[in-house]
């Protein structure tokens, strides 16, 4: 698994979205298998990115499995029931 | 007296007139200045003592104030120049040793102010500046000075004796190496359609006051150019031909300034023929009449005008060379486009600047479309591009209450008509127009009061309005459908429908949807602009967009407020930074950044004129987008864009990595990651400069033609091997924009797709063509293609674009382009497409 975080330096709903995502992997000892990759918005590479995703707003954040991407939330970060779904979590 | 011969007698003189006139002859320049003239004695007199330089610069604020024109001898009246008088002075002065200019100024002052005493501030004759010449010159002791003068007067009085028709008729070329000037028996025509005799002194004086030209310089300039005609065989000569000799000279004697300062506009009499005998090939749009022929001559000296005297040598010399490409330069006087909300003329009626008659809010929906297109034929003299008005449906819908289905139809027939038939707009265009239209309440516009006839307001909001704003948009497509008189599609206005997250939430998108995709299919007319998420905007102009912030959302409040404006588009030549780089990825996007700076700097000079146009308010110019009738300026300069113009992005690829941008993965990255840096400097340059820099797809085929002849010229090789079109028949142009290949057989969704994905990054407007030619898919396809590119795709908008051929004879309309008419067979048909490149 891994989750995919368009965002930009300025964005402070992007700090919150990271954070939040951040604090849930920690709580359910997931930061060693959910993989992070982060796209800083603000530059070339992570436009080109943005473009190949398809992604037109920040923050973005996109969980994929393998190569099928199975949740995209825009502007918003996941609510943590609906991730604890997709991520396959055990409550 | 001495005369004006060397420095020691200058001052002898300048204490001599100083001395006697401030003393003895002439009262007025008593350097005392009582401030009570009824004092009895010196003892009760306060004196205030003034230095010789102060007395002189007195002299000179008052002389160069006392006339502002003269009457020449041919009676005809011109501005006055006081340096004709220190020019005549001068050259007298020199005939006989003299050296100091500055006392030929001093001279002029007193002949000025002798004139004023003897005749007041009566219109001067050239004989009566003449008459008080020779008499300040006696009076103050420059009789040898005098003296000349009043022979080279006599000289020029015996030639103007000439008879001009028969010199005209009879004179051969008498002119020899070393003959004086005044004895060369040659004839001017001037631009003025006067013909005069030779005057070798008008050269001079033009240098001195055009084009700042040292006395001296022009002087030996004139000579060389005298010589130079008299070495020819003719008896009259043209004053442009005088002009481009002294050019020649300037250039000779390096003087590069001077000859831009100097420089003739205007266009070989070849040009002049062929504006006005052959159709505009270049734009479409122009027709073939005396006002287009008009507008076309006064834009190619426009144009000459803005590179030597708007924008600096290096922006001029990069758009010549083809690095970029500054478009509308016959309009460099206006901004660009301009985007606005029927609400202005609701609310304030048509009370335009200078305007014969002011009409007050319309009462009824005829004549708020009578204001809205008379406001946009004005506004076309103001802006290069189009008029785009914003949520047009909405905005009408009050005004619509109570009027039948066929009244509703009649109104938009009047709209669509009204705009696709006036012939009102530069050189007799119809008016580059843009309605947005909108199934639903736009959302920043739902709860904004309504304001309806009368320009009052109802009581309720644009929400309320909504049935009626549907209604209105059904009509207008109704008649989109129709065609015009013969069945032909209408190219204005241009009807813009936004699709939204809304529009699939409000009852009755479905049909509307299929409507305007049979419009699509059928037509042509309609495009379809995404606005996904919160995104809101106006558009026009085919692809450009104002992206509303919030500032903006809060101004919907009071929709007339909301007009927006992009005040220049540059493009940039992207192949060519692929020429200069030879496959070198740095070098690739040094070349990019540097003819970037060059956009800034020409976006920087566009402001500084429009701003100071804009300063002569009411009496200058731009005086319509000056008004202030809701307490700001029409034109809102802090809300204008400055455009950057993408072209060819395939070629620039191609020519960069060997492949064109559908045909790799790495290909198609490196054209994201070109735009992308190109956004980035945006941003950058914007912070910098604190213009308002945004991506635009090109608008222009002529660019896309220009720039890639250029580079024909100056990397044949490189060039050849990426342009597209037929080289042999030198019809080539580079693909538009962020487009891919245009001639590749890519499928509609996978273009629109893959276009789509440099969209989000080129804020100003983009768009993908779909190309029908003579198919005609059905309404449903189209709807369900709108649909899948709303939701699964980035692309800002799309539209389709079909083929026709009308008939010159019979005036069928048949799909696709074709070579004969098939109703009636006729060979004479004409074709019509909206193919971007």
């Amino acid at each position: 698994m891994k989750l995919v975080f368009f965002v930009k330096e300025d964005c402070s709903a992007c700090t919150n979205a990271k954070e939040k995502i951040g604090f849930f992997l920690k709580k359910w000892e997931m930061t060693d298998t959910v993989e992070i990759e982060e796209f800083n918005c603000s530059t070339e590479d992570g436009l080109v990115e943005a473009a190949m995703e398809g992604v037109g707003e920040i923050p973005t954040i996109i969980l994929r499995d393998g190569d099928n991407e199975i949740g995209r939330w825009e502007k918003k970060a996941p609510v943590s029931d609906e991730l604890i779904g997709l991520l396959g979590v055990e409550a | 007296m001495s005369e004006l011969r060397n420095e020691d007698s200058s001052i002898e003189l300048m204490a001599c007139d100083d001395r006697l006139t401030a003393t003895e002859e002439t009262p007025a320049y008593d350097t005392d200045i009582a401030v009570d003239d009824k004092a009895p004695s010196d003892a009760g007199r306060l004196k205030f003592y003034m230095d010789e330089d102060e007395i002189l610069g007195l002299h000179r604020r008052l002389a160069s104030k006392l006339f502002r024109l003269v009457r020449k001898r041919s009676g005809k009246i011109v501005p006055f120049d006081r340096k004709k008088i220190t020019t005549a002075i001068f050259k007298a002065a020199r005939e006989v040793g003299g050296r100091d200019q500055e006392i030929a100024e001093r001279l002029t002052d007193e002949v000025l102010l002798y004139m004023y005493s003897e005749t007041g501030a009566k219109l001067p004759q050239v004989e009566e500046i003449q008459d008080s010449i020779e008499k300040i010159l006696v009076e103050r002791g420059h009789a040898r000075t005098a003296k000349a003068f009043i022979l080279y007067r006599d000289k020029r009085a015996r030639i103007r004796r000439t008879d001009l028709n028969a010199s005209l008729a009879g004179l051969e070329k008498q002119a020899r190496p070393g003959l004086d000037s005044t004895d060369l028996s040659l004839f001017v025509r001037m631009s003025d359609d006067d013909i005069i005799a030779w005057d070798r002194e008008k050269i001079i004086e033009t240098l001195v006051r055009e084009a700042d030209v040292p006395f001296e310089k022009a002087e030996k300039i004139s000579r060389e150019v005298e010589d130079q005609i008299a070495l020819g065989a003719t008896s009259v000569i043209t004053a442009p031909l005088i002009r481009e000799l002294v050019d020649a000279k300037l250039i000779e004697h390096g003087l590069e300034d001077a000859r831009r300062r100097h420089t003739r506009l205007g266009v070989p009499l070849y040009d002049a023929k062929r504006i006005i005998l052959e159709p505009n090939k270049e734009n479409a749009n122009i027709p073939h009449n005396p006002e287009a022929t008009n507008m076309s001559l006064a834009e190619a000296v426009k144009k000459q005008y803005a590179l030597l005297a708007v924008f600096s040598q290096e922006v001029a010399d990069g758009h010549a060379r083809g690095d970029i490409h500054l478009h509308d330069l016959g309009f460099f006087d206006r901004p660009y486009c301009s985007g606005q909300s029927i609400e202005y003329v609701k609310k304030f009626g048509l009370s335009l600047p200078n305007a014969l008659s002011i009409a007050k809010p319309a009462k009824h929906p005829e004549i708020l479309l009578a204001h809205m297109v008379k406001f946009s034929a004005a506004l076309q003299g103001h802006f290069a591009g189009a008029i785009g008005w914003d949520a047009v449906n909405t905005f009408f819908s009050p005004f619509l209450e109570g009027m039948s289905d066929r009244d509703v139809h009649q109104l938009a027939e009047m709209m669509i008509f009204e705009y696709s038939q006036q012939s009102v707009a530069r050189g007799g265009q119809a008016i580059f127009s843009d309605i947005n239209i909108y199934w639903e309440t736009p959302k920043h516009f739902a709860g904004v009061p309504a304001i309806g006839p009368g320009g009052k307001y109802t009581g309720r909001t644009y929400k309320d309005y909504e049935k009626e704003s549907q209604r209105f948009a059904m009509a207008l497509f109704d008649v989109y459908k129709e065609g015009d008189g013969t069945g032909r599609p209408f190219f204005f206005p241009k009807p813009l429908v936004h699709i939204t997250d809304t529009f699939f939430k409000t009852p009755g998108h479905e049909d509307f949807l299929l409507h305007i995709s049979d419009v699509a299919a059928d037509k042509g007319n309609t495009y379809f602009v995404f606005d996904r998420g919160d995104t809101a905007k106006i558009s026009e102009c085919c692809r450009l967009s104002f992206k509303l912030e919030q500032s903006d959302l809060d101004d919907a409040r009071e929709p007339w407020k909301m007009r927006y404006s992009a005040l220049q588009n540059v493009t940039l030549n992207l192949p060519r930074a692929a020429y200069y780089a030879k496959g070198d990825d740095q070098k690739l996007f040094e070349k990019i950044d540097e003819a970037f700076e060059l956009i800034v700097k020409a976006h920087e000079q566009k402001r500084v004129i429009i701003e100071k146009l804009l300063a002569m308010g009411d009496g200058g110019p731009l005086a319509l987008l000056t008004m202030k009738q809701d307490g700001q300026e029409y034109l809102r300069m802090h809300r204008v864009t400055f455009l950057v113009g993408l072209l060819g992005l395939n070629e620039l690829v191609q020519s960069h990595v060997g492949e064109e941008i559908h045909e790799s993965n790495r290909a198609f990255r490196l054209g994201l990651r070109v735009i992308a840096h190109l956004k980035l400097e945006c941003e950058r340059w914007s912070k910098k400069t604190g213009m308002k820099l945004v991506l635009e797809q090109t608008p222009a085929e002529s660019a896309a033609y220009r720039l890639a002849k250029l580079d024909l010229q100056h990397f044949p090789s490189e060039a050849e091997a990426v342009v597209k079109g037929n080289l042999s028949l030198g019809e080539v142009y580079y693909t538009n924009s962020t487009f891919l290949n245009v001639s590749e057989k890519i499928s509609p969704i996978e273009r629109v797709k893959k276009e789509g994905m440099f969209h989000d990054m080129i804020e100003a407007g983009a768009l993908s063509h779909i190309w029908i030619a003579d198919s005609h898919p059905e309404k449903e396809a189209i709807a369900s293609f709108v649909k899948a590119t709303f939701f699964h795709t980035r692309n800002a908008q799309i539209a389709f674009s079909p083929e026709f051929t009308t008939c010159n004879v019979c005036q069928k309309v048949s799909r696709g382009l074709v070579d004969s008419c098939p109703y009636c067979a006729s060979s004479q048909v004409s074709g019509i497409t909206n193919r971007t490149k």
